[in-house]
């Protein structure tokens, strides 16, 4: 493991201001899919070690609930390899709130499926192609792949599922009112991505 | 010509609000409706140093205003009830008092600046709950210099 990384408070900023613009896609394109409001928070970033993961994830998914989740992977061959890991995380009571505003079927776990990976690459691409705009570059990714159905957090984001030990985590919480919906778009990218990620945003803060 | 007094780059967390004066340094005809004669007390309102340097850099060159940068909602409304904010340029999603808790609170105390919001968030339902909440205008992050122009010649502030 290479030696911790961190950004400088103007980096941070960056990088967390970049998020926020991308984050502001996603929920749209997730509410013209949803057909409703999306309640949008201050996106979250910090470096975390693959054992905290589950209670740092667990404050927006809910401690009782089980979740299911999504994994997509992304990597940006312009920027200087830049890559990572894209997990959508869904609250299980999310299925029913999109059943019903879609008038959609859910009670099959197939269906469930199918509606979760809509949901993720919709929400993936947007947020990427959102932060790759404004960093410059393309970022290309994987097909979504079921990650884990109706799980504990502590299972699914389990450091042998993950392989790495610490990496940069960009948290993205979004939820609706009045419905139980709960999800959780995540960015992992390794700490070798973060050397490179320093020099984007500087180039971007000289810019400015 | 932009004169900025002070540093952006101190803008620590510890800091109430910095102001600057924008000096105006060509004496061309302006347009001011609103305002003969004097600086606009312009507001600017963002949790990031970041977004606040680029609407900086977004503002007209020539525009004759008085800045003041505000971190935080409470932070804004401070300011705006110290008449440093007769414009507003709000961001929505922050911690803590948010965009809608500022125009919230501002309609509640009947104090009603000119609000531009300039927001992450571009659900077509955002634009229309700010408008409710008394938002004058909706601009999309990251701020395009050339719409901005346009609004505030719109809203006769150039």
């Amino acid at each position: 493991m290479s030696a911790l990384v961190t950004f400088s408070e103007d980096q941070r900023d960056c990088l967390q201001e970049v998020v926020n613009v991308a984050m502001g896609k996603a929920g749209d394109s997730l509410a013209r899919f949803l057909r409703t409001f999306v309640n949008l928070s201050v996106p979250r970033i910090r470096l975390v070690g693959a054992d905290c993961l589950p209670q740092v994830l667990r404050e927006h998914l809910g401690r009782d609930q089980t979740i299911s989740a999504v994994r997509q992977g992304f990597h940006s061959a312009t920027r200087g390899g830049v890559h990572g890991e894209a997990v959508t995380l869904y609250s299980d009571s999310s299925f029913q709130a999109m059943a019903d505003l879609l008038d959609f079927d859910s009670s099959e776990d197939a269906n469930q499926i199918e509606l979760m990976l809509d949901t993720s690459n919709i929400l993936t691409g947007a947020c990427l192609n959102g932060i790759s705009e404004q960093l410059g570059g393309e970022v290309g990714y994987s097909a979504p792949s079921v990650l884990g159905l109706h799980c504990g957090l502590t299972q699914l984001m389990a450091p042998e599922q993950l392989g790495w030990d610490q990496a940069l985590l960009i948290e993205i919480n979004y939820s609706l009112e009045c419905r139980e919906f709960y999800c959780t778009l995540v960015l992992l990218m390794p700490a070798d991505t973060i050397v490179a990620l320093r020099s984007i945003l500087s180039g971007l803060l000289e810019d400015l | 010509m932009l004169a900025l007094v002070g540093s952006v780059a101190d803008l620590g967390g510890t800091h109430q609000f910095l102001t600057y004066t924008q000096l105006q340094i060509d004496q061309d005809p302006i347009e001011q409706r609103a305002w003969t004669g004097m600086s606009i007390p312009l507001l600017i309102v963002d949790d990031s140093n970041m977004a606040r340097k680029q609407v900086l850099r977004a503002l007209p060159k020539d525009w004759d205003v008085e800045v003041t940068l505000a971190q935080t909602g409470v932070e804004a409304l401070e300011a705006i009830t110290q008449g440093k904010g007769e414009v507003v340029f709000l961001d929505l999603t922050m911690p803590e008092l948010d965009g809608y808790g500022v125009l919230t609170a501002l309609k509640e105390r009947g104090i009603d600046p000119l609000v531009f919001v300039i927001s992450a968030d571009i659900q077509p339902e955002a634009k229309e709950r700010v408008r409710k909440l008394g938002a004058a205008e909706f601009l999309s992050k990251p701020v395009d210099a050339e719409r901005l122009s346009e609004l505030l010649a719109r809203y006769g502030l150039l």
